[in-house]
């Protein structure tokens, strides 16, 4: 054995590892270990002999050595490089590994175990013990501030056990704790959990690879645990409840809290109700409410009051929440009548394209506002509209009183077959109105929509139906107004058949059944008329909403198809299926499909959805979007500029528009349409504080709008642009996720409708099922508005309206730019340096007035509030929400004085929320938070707690009962002048600032259904 | 040892690549300037974790090394570290700092002088020059490590340049920990320095056997680590050990089972080719070492940045191209950085080219010194056979038969039998292409094919085109491309189309005009 200082070679113990002598293989062996790290070069060389070594079954080496020969080959294997190797030989160290010290060998060991069980999980294969184990230790030694980073490691490993585990050995932080007062037994970190539901509903922790039985799984243990914690979560339980798609256990639990809850169950039971209603679709709503009522607190039932019980049933319905809204789009509409009138009046309406641009644009800007005022001040306008473009002009009547659950058929008789109005374009449009009126509420038009469908034997009124008869009966799955339609698509018409497709899939939303799929594909491989085919494949992609992997065999079937309209719906059914999981593996699909497709619409629909499937990581969108924005085909720009413009719907992200902006100037018109669009939706309620290209880009709008010499389709996308941007009176969004962070159904399908415009103008209609109000309402025990306001801890500009436009002055022709000579430049040249050279009299003079300038603008940049008041049903954008606190009795706004007043923090008012609603703590902590962690809030609709029932009644906000007319059967035609005067009255006691001329037209009088005679 | 003074040289210089003519061009900025500018850019590289900008201050180096002053550095550490920190004062604190000579030779006064004279304008430079802040390290208010590492990176090489080594070695030990501590990704390139001349400062002692583990844990920290610079680094100085201690068995093993380092760095990756040279000129394999060669050789850095670097490696060159049987250009010869250096070897290229195995001998026996000074000796007495060869070579193009006999005397060989073995062997080994009649005592030699019927120019061609291809590949790798450059020609493009459209509605209006008219 070399003894000396210094080894140069590994050579000699090598030799003595082949030495006849087991102990002085041994030794030879331990000497290896310790050197090594200097030799591993050389001893490498004799890997193969020091692998027979450590195997089992050979045994030149006592037993318990064998694992220092696997630990060596393992170090060896490790200077290599070669990490899986060296990972299967520590395995096989066992023991002798562990007793390494914590330092590289060891820390790239394990990194490299968890790595390979992950791997492992994600094949499906089940995890090897020794690795479980090496892994498990390392969860378990994730100290307190790791937890999450365990958690993390845990769900990659779906190990149910272990997240229970750790969620059972975490403490709640101090601060936590202290401000629970029921602190019985240990309280646990809370927050934990609610990382692991953002996490499996927002999908960014590669959950799109979990199959469903293991999220099932997760998502009942989050139950089980949240269901356990004191006070219970229930903003988090409803989400699950939505989530488990358990209608029955959400029904149960509102009723148990209704019925053992006391008060404050009683408020929570109402928040619950209304959250579900933003979150769930219509058919677990319908189950829900079946369950409430076998539990006796259905309308009809015997517990609790009838007052209780008609409150709970309005608010399931979505009539509460309906009325609430449309009360205050009505009351807060901020349309700028000025930019419509613009438009109009630069698109020359006698061409259907510009016709339907206006109608979009109008229809746009007043969804859900009953403001029909535009209707009927343009009526030589209505009257030049032909054919379809009267159909989509009377659909937008649908959009405009959207909402209006009570008078929404009597807004729309004239229009309806056998009224006054005798077209059948119009009829149709009048059936799709009430569609799009009664979204998702099939009960309330069903009778004339059913009517419309089976009675008048014509195509275009059919089409009306079938469409508002779909987006009505959205998610429902009846089985009756399937098969209804299912006749009329037989019928083989290329009008009515294709909207029947649309329609089947509106009504069977995310529920496929074999029977459905079998008769919608086998029928388009049938029929000759491609518009049929299109309504059907994107009615397939429509039913396989959400359903991920059962999707497979659809998608199999269209992608592969030789058909090219089957397989841009299958592109439609990646989108669907697979919508806001960010699922890689689609996304690579969906990236071969957009450049290595023949077909240009296949194409385009490829980069479209894209955007679906990400727009929850709608900042990747644009790296993605990236080249193919640039790409050589304008159908793949024009899909890159939809996709960036869903998944960036209303964020104002700047990569997006930075990406968008040159395409506004693209050589092809469709793509600017695109572009314009996109953006329109991107910067949706985004002030010039928030988004400063903004304003430019406005103004941009206009300017193609009134250029004559723009093509078009540019012009028919600026004017959308317009009406997109200031949708809903400047108080909606577009988001294709609820507050609460679940996918929006209704806004999802409303948008894959909306980019089937392309074909069909009127289907642009479906935009505004993707708009949702910006209010925020806080409601009491009994569902009254008590005047409370809420503090935004935000300089007031940043989240203003923006600014009316001014009423444009007659434009004047601009004259000609006198061409410049070149001794004409010469001369003015010489003149320049001549001015220069007398120079100095002339800057003195300047001076004073340069200084003079410099001092004006301070003057006028009036010191801004650092914060301002929102008073209960206003608008709260959802970029705001997190500046918002509240809510506390009314504020008498401090006297504006020239220095910013100082962040005076008002006292806890007489109604205390049931949701915790950020404090300035909560929205510090949220700013760093990348946005990801959210108010516990949906920011909806807030119940309230009065801390007083006893004093003396507070001030309510009233509604305005001409919208919404109780205790007056729906049949009544014409209940004009019942409520004149009562919303003169609201309008008074709010001390909002008059909400703008057009909306104070119209209060206070509720004006007769707006009717227009079509000519035929 | 076998270090001297042109290897200095090359260890020196070799490091950094030329300075970028722009910045030679630049107004003249004091040392002090030049240094706090260099440590801006740092904290830039830091802030926007853009190498670039730490790879633009490396390379200034070897030209900042020779201004280096104590009364520069002094001021730079009293100016350089923000308001309330004390590094700065404790670096010149430190018992190195004591050692580095004031101003002391006359090259150094020059170099002063002008800075001495720039104090009275120091401020009107500071105002054209940006003003200099501090980038700080926000966690404890101090400059960021990777400033001060590179400030300690500049003592240490003013310490090397006064022969200090020991206290060196010692200060770099310190930085070394300093750095491990530190486990930054923006500071792996001064890292790499800072490891590059430890290992300096310890094989001026003699020491740098010592190092070895240390730079071996390095490298496996290194690559753990993907850095590259420093990891090719550390293989360099590792391989640069072994070669040194004839450890060439143990460089063979670790050569040969690392993969082939990427060539981020190019001075780093010609240093890599020169040993790998080396080594595979021990083991006999002369035409890849002869490869390797000629890339370090395109790879080096221009010749007055390191004169020794380019002379050692085109020695190397010049004998292992001999070796493979081939004549080295002349040109090679006349480049005025390598004449002086080359003497000794264009002699004995002249002996081999003309097959004087007299010459030969005269020319080795009087560069003796030199070719163990250039440790190239042991391949030039390998060399001696193919003397012999060559001048067999000629003989037989030469005479078409020839006895052995004057073959012996022609190669001043001692006896006929030893001319017949020696022959045999060249047959053997196809140098030449004859036959040995043995009874008759004369060797027959066959008519030569006409080179030009082979298809030897073809494959000669193709080498030289994959050379070529692979180089441009190489080039295009490492060019950076600006992002978004394109989206100039799309913003022309749009312009270009918006005047057609004018055009146009100007046509249509005239037209309308003459309509009416």
């Amino acid at each position: 054995m070399p003894v000396a200082t210094v080894t140069t070679s590994a050579a000699g113990s090598l030799a003595l590892l082949k030495d006849e002598d087991r102990d002085v293989r041994v030794y030879a062996l331990q000497y290896l270990l310790s050197i090594v790290p200097q030799f591993w070069a050389e001893i490498s060389e004799e890997l193969p002999f020091i692998e027979s070594l450590a195997d089992p079954q050979f045994s030149e080496l006592p037993v318990e050595s064998r694992p220092l020969a696997a630990l060596l080959c393992s170090k060896v294997f490790f200077y290599l490089g070669e990490r899986d190797e060296a990972v299967e030989f520590a395995l096989r160290a066992g023991a002798a590994f562990e007793k390494e010290p914590y330092a590289e060998f060891k820390e790239t060991i394990i990194a490299g175990c968890i790595d390979r069980a992950i791997a492992d999980t994600n094949a499906g294969q089940t995890v090897d013990t020794r690795l479980e184990e090496i892994v498990d230790g390392v969860i378990r030694s994730g100290s307190t501030d790791g937890a999450k980073l365990a958690i993390g490691l845990a769900l990659s490993l779906r190990r149910l056990s272990l997240i229970e585990g750790i969620y059972n050995a975490s403490r709640a932080s101090s601060e936590a704790s202290s401000s629970r007062t029921s602190a019985t037994g240990t309280l646990h970190d809370e927050s934990l959990l609610r990382y692991i539901l953002a996490e499996t509903i927002g999908g960014a922790a590669g959950s799109d690879a979990w199959p469903d039985s293991f999220r099932r799984d997760l998502l009942q243990l989050l139950l089980k645990l949240f269901q356990l914690t004191t006070p219970t979560d229930y903003n988090s339980v409803t989400q699950l409840w939505v989530q488990l798609d358990d209608a029955a256990a959400c029904g149960d639990g509102v009723v148990d809290l209704l019925e053992t809850g006391g008060d404050h169950g009683h408020l929570e039971a109402y928040q619950i109700a209304f959250d579900v209603t933003d979150m769930a679709a219509q058919s677990f709503l319908e189950r829900m409410r079946a369950r409430i009522e076998e539990r006796g607190w259905g309308p009809t039932g015997t517990k609790g009051t009838e007052e209780e019980r008609t409150d709970l049933e309005e608010i399931l319905n979505g009539s509460r929440i309906a009325e609430l809204y449309i009360n205050f789009l009505k009351k807060h509409n901020q349309t700028d009548m000025s930019i419509l009138k613009v438009t109009k009046d630069s698109l020359e309406d006698r061409y259907s394209i510009y016709h339907s641009a206006i109608t979009f644009t109008n229809a746009y800007a007043a969804c859900g506002t009953t403001s029909d005022r535009f209707l009927r001040d343009n009526l030589d306008f209505l009257g030049r509209a032909s054919n379809w473009a009267k159909f989509s002009a009377t659909a937008a009547l649908g959009l405009i009183h959207r909402g209006s659950y009570i008078n929404g058929v009597r807004d729309l008789k004239p229009y309806l077959p056998g009224g006054s109005a005798p077209s059948k374009f119009s009829e149709g449009g009048a059936l799709f109105a009430l569609g799009l009126i009664y979204t998702g509420r099939k009960e309330g038009a069903e009778k004339e929509l059913r009517k419309g469908l089976s009675e008048v034997n014509d195509p275009i009124v059919q089409h009306g139906a079938a469409l508002g008869l779909g987006v009505s009966a959205l998610a429902t799955g009846d089985e009756d107004i399937y098969d209804e339609l299912k006749n009329m698509l037989f019928q083989d018409n290329a009008t009515s058949s294709e909207a029947a497709g649309y329609a089947m899939g509106l009504v069977n939303i995310g529920q496929p059944s074999e029977r459905v799929l079998d008769e919608m594909i086998s029928y388009a491989g049938e029929t000759q008329h491609e518009k049929i085919v299109r309504g059907v494949v994107i009615g397939v992609a429509l039913i396989m909403y959400g359903k991920r992997h059962a999707a497979a065999e659809v998608l199999q079937k269209f992608t592969t198809s030789n058909n090219a309209i089957l397989r841009y719906g299958g592109m439609f059914v990646y989108a669907l299926a697979y919508v806001g999981t960010g699922d890689n593996k689609v996304i690579k699909q969906l990236l071969h499909f957009a450049v290595s497709d023949v077909n240009d619409d296949v194409r385009r629909a490829a980069v479209i959805a894209l955007g679906f499937v990400l727009f929850r990581n709608h900042t990747q969108v644009p790296r993605v979007v990236q080249l193919l924005a640039e790409s050589y085909n304008p159908h793949v720009r024009h899909g890159a500029t939809l996709a960036l413009g869903i998944s960036c719907a209303g964020t104002g992200l700047e990569a997006a528009i930075d990406l968008l902006e040159p395409m506004t100037s693209d050589p092809v018109d469709f793509v600017r349409q695109g572009a314009y669009i996109a953006l329109a939706m991107i910067l949706i309620q985004q002030t010039e504080a928030q988004a400063p290209k903004v304003t430019q880009i406005r103004e941009m709008f206009a300017k193609v709008v009134t250029d004559k010499h723009e093509d078009p389709m540019a012009r028919f996308g600026a004017s959308l642009a317009q009406g997109i941007i200031d949708a809903g009176g400047r108080n909606m969004t577009i988001s294709l996720a609820t507050r609460a962070g679940t996918p929006d159904m209704k806004a999802i399908v409303g948008m894959v409708l909306f980019v089937q415009f392309w074909y069909w103008y009127p289907l642009a209609h479906f935009l505004g099922l993707t708009f949702s109000p910006t209010a925020t309402i806080a409601l009491d025990g009994k569902l009254r508005i008590p005047k409370v306001d809420f503090v935004s801890w935000a300089k007031p500009t940043i989240f203003d309206y923006p600014s009316t436009a001014k009423p444009v002055t007659e434009e004047k022709k601009k004259k000609a730019k006198a061409a410049v000579l070149s001794t004409t430049a010469k001369a003015q040249a010489r003149a320049k340096t001549k001015k220069a050279e007398q120079g100095d009299a002339m800057e003195t003079d300047d001076k004073p007035e340069a200084a003079s300038t410099a001092t004006a603008p301070k003057e006028k940049a009036k010191a801004e509030p650092a914060q301002s008041i929102v008073h209960n049903m206003s608008r709260i954008t959802p970029s705001q929400l997190p500046f918002i606190t509240g809510p506390y009795d009314p504020i008498t706004p401090p006297p504006s004085t020239s220095t910013p007043a100082a962040l005076v923090y008002p006292k806890k008012g007489r109604y205390l929320p049931v949701r915790s609603v950020g404090d300035s703590a909560a929205f510090a902590a949220d700013k760093q938070a990348d946005g990801r962690a959210r108010v516990a809030w949906s920011g909806k609709v807030l119940i309230l707690a009065d801390s007083a029932p006893e004093s003396a009644e507070g001030e309510y906000i009233e509604l305005d009962e001409s919208l919404w007319p109780r205790n007056v059967p729906t049949e009544v035609t014409a209940p004009a002048g019942v409520a004149a005067g009562v919303g003169a009255a609201a309008a008074g006691a709010e001390s909002v600032p008059a909400a703008g001329a057009s909306a104070a037209d119209w209060n206070g009088e509720i004006p007769p259904p707006f009717e227009f005679e079509f000519e035929d | 040892m076998t270090t001297t003074p042109a290897k200095d040289k090359e260890t020196a210089v070799v490091e950094t690549k030329a300075e970028e003519p722009k910045l030679e061009a630049a107004p003249v900025l004091t040392v002090e300037e030049e240094i706090l500018t260099n440590i801006m850019l740092i904290g830039r590289a830091v802030a926007t974790i853009e190498p670039r900008f730490t790879t633009r201050v490396l390379r200034t180096l070897t030209t900042l090394r020779k201004k280096l002053t104590r009364k520069a550095l002094k001021e730079v550490l009293d100016r350089a570290f923000p308001k309330g920190s004390k590094t700065g004062q404790q670096l010149i604190a430190s018992s190195l700092f004591a050692l580095i000579p004031e101003a002391a030779d006359e090259g150094m006064d020059v170099d002063a002088a002008p800075a001495a004279a720039a104090d009275g304008t120091v401020a009107p430079v500071a105002s054209t020059s940006k003003k200099y802040t501090p980038p700080v390290d926000s966690s404890n208010g101090d400059l960021i490590p990777e400033g001060v590492v590179y400030l300690r990176l500049l003592v240490l090489l003013a310490a090397l340049d006064a022969g200090k080594v020991v206290e060196a070695g010692e200060f770099a030990l310190e930085t070394v920990e300093m750095v491990q501590a530190a486990n930054r990704r923006t500071m792996d390139q001064i890292a790499a320095k800072i490891y590059f001349y430890l290992a300096r400062a310890y094989e001026l002692q003699d020491r740098l056997a010592e190092l070895r583990p240390t730079l071996l844990a390095v490298r496996q920290t290194a690559k753990l680590r993907k850095d590259e610079v420093l990891e090719i680094t550390v293989i360099n100085l590792l391989l640069r050990s072994y070669l040194q201690s004839n450890l060439y068995d143990q460089a063979d093993k670790l050569l040969s089972k690392i993969e082939t380092p990427p060539s981020s760095n190019s001075a780093q990756t010609a240093r890599w080719l020169f040993y790998v040279a080396r080594l595979r000129a021990v083991q006999l394999n002369y035409a890849e070492a002869a490869d390797h060669l000629l890339t370090a050789i395109r790879r080096a850095p221009k010749d007055e940045v390191a004169p020794g670097f380019v002379q050692i490696i085109h020695k190397f060159y010049i004998v292992t191209e001999m070796l493979t049987g081939r004549i080295p250009d002349r040109t090679m010869f006349r480049r005025p950085v390598l004449q002086q250096a080359l003497l000794p070897y264009f002699q004995i290229v002249q002996a081999v080219r003309i097959g004087d195995v007299a010459a030969f001998q005269r020319a080795f026996t009087t560069h003796e010194q030199a070719f163990l000074a250039d440790s190239t000796h042991f391949l030039i007495l390998r060399l001696r056979h193919f003397v012999i060869r060559t001048a067999l070579r000629t003989i037989t193009l030469a005479y078409s038969r020839i006895s052995l006999r004057d073959v012996c005397l022609k190669l001043g060989l001692d006896s006929e039998e030893d001319t017949e073995y020696i022959v045999a062997k060249a047959i053997k080994d196809r140098v030449i292409d004859a036959t040995i009649d043995h009874k008759g005592g004369f060797m027959q030699s066959k008519v030569k094919k006409d080179l030009y019927e082979t298809d030897e120019p073809q494959q000669q061609l193709a080498q030289r085109l994959k050379y070529a291809l692979a180089m441009h590949n190489e080039a295009l790798q490492g060019m950076r491309f600006a992002a978004n450059v394109h989206r100039k020609d799309l913003e022309t493009a749009a312009d270009a189309r918006e005047r057609d459209r004018e055009i146009a509605q100007l046509i249509q209006e005239t037209e309308d005009d003459l309509d009416e008219l």
